[in-house]
C-alpha cells in the first residue's frame, strides 16, 4: 500500500481529532483542525492551477500556518519549499528562480519580503494564510485570502503521489554562491520517522519541542515524529534562543518530554548555567544533531538531568534528518572523551572509505559516505552537481544503489563505532547551520571596491562553535570599512553567513604557492578572538 | 520586566542620549548599522547570542550597568530604543539605592 506524509495527519485526525497536535504562543491547534485547514487549502491550490509535481513556496515564519501549508501541498500532490523569511530577498529570490513556485503562501507579516521577491517569482500565484490581503499588496494578480480558502470543502482529499514522489525542497549553502536545492521523498522521511518513533518510543502523550527553523531539516523530524505519533509539537519563537534562561523556562512550562536541537543552543544554556539540579522534570530524551556537542557541555546536562536520555544524532540533509545514532550510555567521568556518532539508523549505511573507495581499516580516517533508505534522489534541477557526491555503490552490482560522499572525515573505532574528525573542504557549521565558505567569498567579491578577500573560521572555545572572519583588501579610496561591507552583505547572505570578525589588509599574505596564506590568517584573527573572550567572561 | 512600564522615571533627553550612545556602540563595536531606533533588531538575526554578550559587556563599561542574562526579557533587545529604556532604568534605580542593581534588583 502507498504512503505518504499526509497520512499521518488524516490517521491521527480520525483516531482523536481533538487532541492537539500544535501549540503555538498559548494556542493550541487541533488533529482535526490542521487536517481539515489542509484539505480546504490543498483543494484552493489545486483551484488555482497547481499540479502534481509543484513547488509551493513558504513564505511563513514558524507558525500553525506554516504547517498547514505543508500537509495542504503535499495533499494537493505538490512539493513544498521552506523560505527563511530571515533571508535577505536577493537570496530569496535566487532561490524562486529556481524552483519556480507555482504558489507562494504569505503572511500579512511577510507582505513587505514578498513584495521584493515578487519579480523572482513571476506567474506564481498568492495565498494569504490571514484573513485578508494587505491592501498595498493588491498589486498581484492572483490572489487568495484565507476567508476564500474557507469556501473550500474541508473533506478529505484524494492524492495521487506515491513514496518516491518528492515530498519537499530543502535549499542549503552552495559553494559557488547559489543555495542548492536538495529534494527530499516522501519515502526519505518516512523511513527516517517509522524507525524514530519506534527507537525512542514516542506515544500520543509526548510533547515534543520545535526548536529548528522549517529550513532546516531537523524540523522534519520534530513535525512528522510527532504527527506519527499522535503527539504534541510545541513551536518555540526563534528569539527565545537569545536567551538561554527564557529556554529553559519554556522546557519546563511546556513540560515536554523531548528536546531537540543544535548543540550550540545546549552549549549556550550550561555556559550560563541555566539548568536546575533535576530541571524538566518531564524531560525523557534530549537530542541533538547538527555538529558536535562539546564534551564538558554534555557532563553538565547529564549531571542536571539525570532521568534524561542523551542522543547524538548524525547526518547531512541529502541523507535526510540523521543517518546514525549514539545514546551516550553514562555521564562521561572525562571532559576530553570523545563521543562517536554512533551506528547507522535502520535502513542506512555508513562507510569509511579510502581514496580507491575501499574501507578504510579500524581507526585509520577515510571519507565518510552514505547509503541506504534516506538518500535523497538529488539536487533540484542540477544532475552535473548530483553527479559530483551521488556515486553509485561500489559493494554492490544493483545499478540503482547509491552512495552519498558527504565531506565528512570519520574513523571506525574498535568498538565499530564511528567517529567524526571534521571535513575535507571548505563547508562548516556555525550555530548548527551548514555554510559553504566559497558562497561568502563569492558574495564579498561581488561588491565594488573588494580587491581581495578571504574568509577564514575560527574557534570559539565551543561556545558559538566557529566564528566566520573575512580578511580584505579595499581600493584605495574606496572607503570600505567592515560596517559598509556588513551592510551590503546583508542584502545579499542571511545573518548567520556574515562574518562576525573583520581585518582590513593592504595586500592578502600569500604562500609558496601564490595562494592566499589562510593559517597565518587564522592566526591573526585567533588572536584577536582571546582578547575578546576574556573580556566576554565577567558578562 | 518591560521597559514601557518604567519610562515613566526617565525623561525623554536621557533616553536620547542613551539612544545615540547605544546607536554608537552597536556600529564601533559590533559593527552593525542600524537603520533607525525603532528597527526590529531580532526578526533580522542582528543580535545573536554572541553579540548579545558583547553588547552586554559594552553597555557595562559605557553605562555602568551590569545587566545579567538571566533576567532579560526578549522585548529588553527588540530595538534600540527598548535596549535605551532598559538601561535608563537600570540607571534610576542605581542612582535611587546608590547601590549596585541588576533588573528587577
Amino acid at each position: 500500500m502507498t504512503r505518504r506524509l499526509q497520512d499521518w495527519l488524516t490517521q491521527g485526525a480520525d483516531r482523536a481529532p481533538d487532541s492537539t497536535a500544535i501549540v503555538f504562543e498559548g494556542q493550541a491547534t487541533s488533529y482535526r483542525t490542521l487536517d481539515e485547514a489542509s484539505n480546504r487549502l490543498a483543494r484552493a491550490l489545486r483551484d488555482t492551477g497547481c499540479a502534481r509535481g509543484d513547488r509551493i513556496a513558504l513564505l511563513l515564519p514558524k507558525s500553525p500556518q506554516a504547517l498547514i501549508g505543508m500537509f495542504a501541498a503535499l495533499k494537493a500532490d505538490c512539493m513544498y519549499v521552506p523560505l527563511d523569511t530571515s533571508s535577505p530577498s536577493a537570496r530569496l529570490g535566487r532561490i524562486l528562480e529556481v524552483c519556480e513556485p507555482a504558489c507562494i503562501l504569505a503572511l500579512e507579516s511577510t507582505a513587505a519580503a514578498l513584495g521584493e521577491i515578487a519579480p523572482s517569482a513571476k506567474g506564481a500565484h498568492i495565498v494569504w494564510m490571514d484573513d485578508g490581503a494587505p491592501a498595498s499588496q493588491n498589486r498581484f494578480r492572483h490572489q487568495f485570502a484565507w476567508k476564500d480558502v474557507q469556501t473550500f470543502s474541508p473533506a478529505r482529499i484524494e492524492s495521487q503521489n506515491s513514496e518516491s514522489d518528492p515530498a519537499h525542497i530543502l535549499f542549503t549553502s552552495g559553494s559557488t554562491g547559489v543555495p542548492k536545492g536538495v529534494v527530499i521523498t516522501h519515502s526519505n522521511v518516512l523511513h527516517f520517522v517509522d524507525w524514530a518513533v519506534r527507537y525512542f518510543g514516542i506515544r500520543a502523550s509526548d510533547r515534543i519541542s520545535g526548536h529548528p527553523p522549517l529550513h532546516f531539516d531537523l524540523s522534519t523530524f520534530d513535525i512528522y515524529g510527532t504527527i506519527a505519533a499522535g503527539a504534541q509539537i510545541h513551536l518555540l519563537p526563534p528569539e527565545l534562543s537569545l536567551l538561554p534562561h527564557r529556554l529553559a523556562e519554556f522546557i519546563r512550562a511546556s513540560e515536554l518530554t523531548q528536546w531537540f536541537s543544535v548543540p550550540s543552543i545546549l552549549n549556550h544554556m550550561a555556559r550560563h548555567d541555566a539548568v536546575l539540579p533535576h530541571d524538566f522534570p518531564s524531560l525523557e530524551r534530549l537530542l541533538w544533531c547538527g555538529e558536535k556537542f562539546p564534551t564538558p557541555a554534555l557532563i553538565y546536562w547529564m549531571e542536571r538531568v539525570p532521568h534524561s536520555s542523551f542522543t547524538n544524532l548524525y547526518g547531512p540533509t541529502e541523507a535526510t534528518i540523521a543517518s546514525s545514532y549514539y545514546r551516550v550510555p553514562e555521564c562521561p567521568s572525562d571532559e576530553t572523551a570523545e563521543i562517536p556518532i554512533g551506528e547507522p539508523c535502520a535502513g542506512e549505511l555508513l562507510l569509511v572509505l579510502d581514496e580507491h573507495l575501499r574501507p578504510a581499516p579500524a581507526n585509520e580516517i577515510g571519507d565518510l559516505y552514505i547509503g541506504g533508505v534516506g538518500l535523497s534522489p538529488g539536487y533540484w534541477r542540477d544532475p552535473e552537481k548530483t553527479r559530483q557526491v551521488f556515486l553509485k555503490n561500489p559493494f554492490t552490482a544493483d545499478p540503482s544503489s547509491r552512495i552519498y560522499k558527504t565531506g565528512d572525515l570519520a574513523r571506525v573505532g574498535t568498538d565499530g563505532l564511528i567517529y567524526l574528525l571534521g571535513r575535507s573542504d571548505t563547508q562548516i557549521k556555525s550555530r548548527g547551520y551548514r555554510i559553504e565558505l566559497g558562497e561568502i567569498e563569492t558574495a564579498i567579491h561581488t561588491i565594488p571596491g573588494v580587491v581581495d578577500a578571504a574568509v577564514v573560521t575560527i574557534d570559539t572555545g565551543g561556545f558559538e562553535g566557529l566564528a566566520i572572519c573575512c580578511a580584505y583588501v579595499a581600493a584605495p579610496d574606496s572607503g570600505l570599512t567592515p560596517i559598509k561591507l556588513k551592510q551590503v552583505l546583508s542584502k545579499t547572505l542571511p545573518s548567520y553567513m556574515i562574518p562576525a570578525r573583520w581585518m582590513k589588509l593592504d595586500r592578502m599574505p600569500l604562500n609558496g604557492n601564490g595562494k592566499t596564506a589562510r593559517p597565518l590568517l587564522k592566526e591573526n584573527f585567533q588572536d584577536e578572538a582571546s582578547a575578546l573572550a576574556s573580556a566576554g567572561r565577567h558578562a | 520586566m518591560t521597559p514601557q512600564g518604567n519610562h515613566m522615571f526617565t525623561d525623554n533627553r536621557q533616553i536620547d542620549e542613551m539612544v545615540r550612545g547605544i546607536h554608537e556602540l552597536l556600529s564601533e563595536k559590533l559593527l552593525v548599522e542600524v537603520d533607525s531606533p525603532e528597527a526590529d533588531l531580532l526578526q533580522a538575526g542582528i543580535l545573536d547570542s554572541l553579540a548579545l554578550i558583547q553588547l552586554l559587556v559594552h553597555l557595562e563599561e559605557r553605562f555602568g550597568v551590569k545587566i545579567s542574562l538571566d533576567e532579560l526579557e526578549v522585548e529588553d533587545l527588540r530595538s534600540v530604543v527598548s535596549i535605551a529604556r532598559l538601561v535608563a532604568t537600570l540607571k534610576q534605580a542605581h542612582a535611587e539605592t546608590g547601590a549596585a542593581v541588576t533588573v528587577n534588583g
